[in-house]
């Protein structure tokens, strides 16, 4: 395929290259399992399809060299740095999956552990490789995504990558179920245990991605503790307690998200517990002032940031709740098929993929339909807004000393102009009524004089 | 170990690779596209004049009022998909308000404006022009609840109204939109967009009714990669969507705080620009269309209205389909839109 970009050109036809030689590998190593020749011919796949690879990447950045210089895009250099180092490390990652595969294989007959040991590692290699594919779909196709003819075009690209996203984040919930199946072995309690509240938090983030707002909160949080901090080391460096609660909600903040509500309600109540105890006393002792109006406001801020976070928490707790539910009945229904002595032919990935997404369409509608949801929905919501609210009172507090227009005058000036625009529709309404109501008054007269 | 896995992640690689190409090399997209001249704007507002190549055969004309969510080209997708073509095929003299994108500037627009004011507005001109003393509305969904408020504050203006998907009984739960209403701060929300409530916002809450439609669209997309027919019909409905005008806060907030949340409609209590909206008022006949899968607004919504006008003339069209199937699909074309086009000309006289 062609476009009108020769870097693009050649990174696709490094892709569709590197693609087809992975392929043809795994059918090699394949044919190799099933003939039983794996102790002697797996090395010698590996390899060549290690050379092959290189070979490849080093072909497309030898090709695209003389592009450069006909290219327009920004930072080309950079953009094909990025891609070539993500799929050296996805090449990387392929070859340490076929090793331990090969390392599966050859602990047959050998004790359990062994076996489990090689089939976690086969495992997380998988993992790695989602990882890395995902990694791949986001640098280039994002930037392939730049490329596209108008925005429409763009955003639509942009959400079927998306989709892709989702499909490929399945595939890594579902693949080891299905390939233990192929194995003969499925242990639905193991597969259970086998994911942590991090792979649900990730699953339902890619699909709600709405509801999950919190990157900017640790911004939000270190810089609004540098100016309370500011102040109360000007106050004579008080509220030492406090800073180490924040900074240790700071410290945890990724983890904040990841499904364990009770930690994060702790943590917060902790958080308000010293915050209480610690600056209401001072702000009390502490001059009035506009410096400390500020800081109360700034503190009233955190304050409804913490609330925020909390009730985001819980909302994102239902939703990853309810993936986990989902992803564990896909699993029981299939667990249950599967001690079926009829059942000899392992899922094809887009039936569990066809079966997730029907159940997760029931369990999130009856989610969405609930009385609590709603509730914590119109909650979150709100104290969105309030957070929003006073942000943007901060900004107008440190505007307003310079000679910039604040968005509060220009709302005074848009009622105002609403309030004149209104009289004057009025004034001129009663007009037109006037000239319609003529219009037709004179065409019944004159149908009259007629007869 | 199965090929399949690979052959799999290698499959998702070359529908990305294809969906580029395709989508790189696709032609504008266009929808919309039945010939119309501005004869009006106020404000955001412009109203348009559908042209025809002969003269109207029915003597009232029609103004389609659509909602505020959205735009009305859904009305008119594609040629052989259009709601408005057949209106203009049979013999009517098609208008249409075209809301426009609010801005910031708008915040204050409330639903006196749009009832007491554009809609008016509009009607008047229509009467004007075409020299005629009522007009025929045809409303869609919140156009119809705007234009059913309107008909009873200006019933010597209105020859016929037909209403398609149109809320008026706010007291069901039977839709999630209906239900999560009840539990938001409509308040904090203008008050948190500046007045402005997004379109994306909106379509985000949409979404959110169907949690995986949004994914099962995009199987559709990697279905009709091959088929330029198929994917241009699935990329106009998306075009539609992506367009979505924001809404004015006042009248935002007071559609969702006076009707979804207190239901004022119904119980007779609302007041619009000082006037109290009685619906036995509407006097003028009704064709009331709802659509028996609709999950944006149930049936137990719109079916109500019937019984609460004071028209003797009035019928209630049982449309098997959704909220948009009503307007899109093949069955609108050869069903619905004969219906309407039939009840009109009865009332034509």
């Amino acid at each position: 395929m062609k476009t009108n970009n020769p870097i693009i050109d050649s990174m696709l036809e490094a892709q569709a290259n590197a693609l087809n030689s992975w392929m043809d590998s795994a059918k090699k190593m394949q044919s190799s399992l099933t003939s039983g020749n794996i102790p002697h011919e797996g090395q010698g796949i590996l390899k060549e399809w290690f050379e092959k690879q290189t070979a490849i990447l080093n072909s497309m950045q030898q090709n695209s060299n003389s592009a450069f210089g006909n290219n327009t895009n920004q930072n080309p250099q950079e953009f094909f740095k990025n891609w070539l180092g993500t799929q050296t490390t996805y090449a990387k990652q392929m070859t340490d999956f076929n090793q331990s595969i090969l390392n599966s294989f050859n602990s047959f007959g050998k004790p359990a552990q062994d076996y489990v040991s090689n089939f976690t590692t086969s495992n997380n290699a998988w993992t790695n490789i989602y990882n890395s594919f995902m990694q791949t779909l986001n640098t280039s196709y994002d930037s392939m995504s730049k490329n596209i003819n108008g925005t429409f075009n763009k955003d639509i690209f942009s959400n079927f990558m998306q989709s892709n996203q989702v499909y490929t984040k399945m595939h890594e919930f579902f693949q080891p179920m299905i390939t233990s199946m192929q194995k003969g072995q499925f242990n639905l309690e193991e597969f259970k245990n086998y994911f942590k509240a991090d792979n649900y938090h990730n699953l339902t983030k890619q699909m709600f991605g709405d509801f999950y707002t919190g990157g900017n909160l640790k911004e939000f949080y270190d810089n609004s503790l540098n100016q309370v901090q500011n102040f109360f080391t000007n106050q004579n460096g008080l509220g030492k307690e406090y800073f180490a609660q924040v900074q240790n909600i700071t410290k945890e903040f990724p983890q904040l998200f990841t499904g364990n509500l009770e930690k994060v309600k702790d943590l917060f109540a902790n958080h308000d517990n010293v915050f209480a105890k610690t600056f209401e006393p001072l702000l009390k002792l502490t001059g009035a002032g506009k410096e400390k109006e500020s800081i109360e406001s700034i503190i009233a801020l955190m304050d409804k940031v913490t609330e925020y976070s909390i009730k985001q928490s819980e909302l994102q707790h239902h939703l990853q709740n309810t993936m986990r539910a989902s992803v564990e009945n896909v699993a029981k229904e299939y667990s249950e098929k599967f001690q079926n002595p009829d059942f000899t032919k392992a899922p094809e990935t887009q039936e569990v993929y066809n079966e997730w997404i029907k159940t997760n369409e029931k369990l999130f509608g009856e989610l969405f339909a609930s009385e609590e949801f709603s509730k914590i929905k119109g909650d979150t919501m709100s104290l969105a807004m309030d957070v929003k609210k006073h942000f943007e009172k901060q900004f107008e507090s440190v505007l307003v000393n310079f000679p910039v227009v604040l968005k509060s005058d220009v709302e005074e000036l848009q009622k105002t102009i609403y309030d004149l625009k209104k009289q004057v529709k009025d004034l001129q309404s009663k007009l037109n009524i006037a000239v319609v109501s003529d219009l037709v008054d004179d065409e019944k007269s004159s149908k009259k004089g007629k007869k | 170990m199965s090929n399949n896995i690979f052959e799999e992640l290698g499959d998702v690689s070359r529908k990305l690779t294809k969906s580029y190409e395709t989508l790189n090399n696709l032609k504008a997209i266009e929808i919309a596209t039945t010939p119309k001249t501005a004869v009006y704007s106020e404000d955001k507002l412009t109203l348009y004049r559908y042209d025809r190549k002969t003269d109207a055969t029915f003597k009232t004309p029609i103004l389609i009022v659509y909602a505020l969510v959205n735009t009305y080209k859904m009305l008119d997708l594609q040629p052989d998909r259009s709601y408005i073509k057949n209106l203009l095929d049979n013999g009517f003299d098609v208008y249409l308000i075209d809301w426009g994108y609010p801005t910031k500037s708008d915040r204050f627009v409330n639903m006196d404006d749009y009832v007491n004011g554009y809609i008016n507005n509009c009607v008047d001109l229509i009467r004007k022009r075409n020299r005629v003393e009522k007009i025929n509305i045809l409303s869609i969904c919140q156009g119809g609840t705007l234009s059913v408020i309107y008909s009873a504050l200006y019933p010597n203006k209105i020859k016929n109204l037909v209403t398609h998907v149109t809320p008026i009984d706010f007291s069901t739960n039977d839709a999630l939109l209906f239900r999560w209403s009840k539990d938001m701060d409509f308040d904090k929300l203008v008050e948190g967009f500046d007045g402005l409530v997004p379109g994306d916002f909106l379509n985000q809450g949409f979404d959110m009714l169907k949690p995986m439609m949004k994914i099962q669209k995009q199987q559709t997309l990697a279905a009709s990669l091959d088929d330029e027919a198929k994917l241009t019909n699935f990329l106009r409905m998306e075009k539609w969507i992506s367009e979505s005008p924001a809404q004015t806060g006042e009248c935002f907030r007071e559609f969702m705080k006076d009707l979804y949340q207190k239901n004022k409609l119904v119980k007779g209590e609302l007041e619009v620009g000082g006037k109290k909206v009685n619906l036995k008022n509407l006097t003028s006949p009704l064709l009331n269309i709802y659509a028996t899968e609709d999950h944006l607004v149930p049936p137990a919504a719109t079916i109500p209205l019937n019984d609460l006008v004071g028209s003797k003339d009035k019928e209630l069209y049982s449309f098997k389909g959704g909220h948009i199937g009503v307007f899109v699909g093949g069955k609108s074309q050869k069903e619905l839109a004969p219906a309407v086009v039939a009840w009109l000309k009865k009332r034509d006289n």
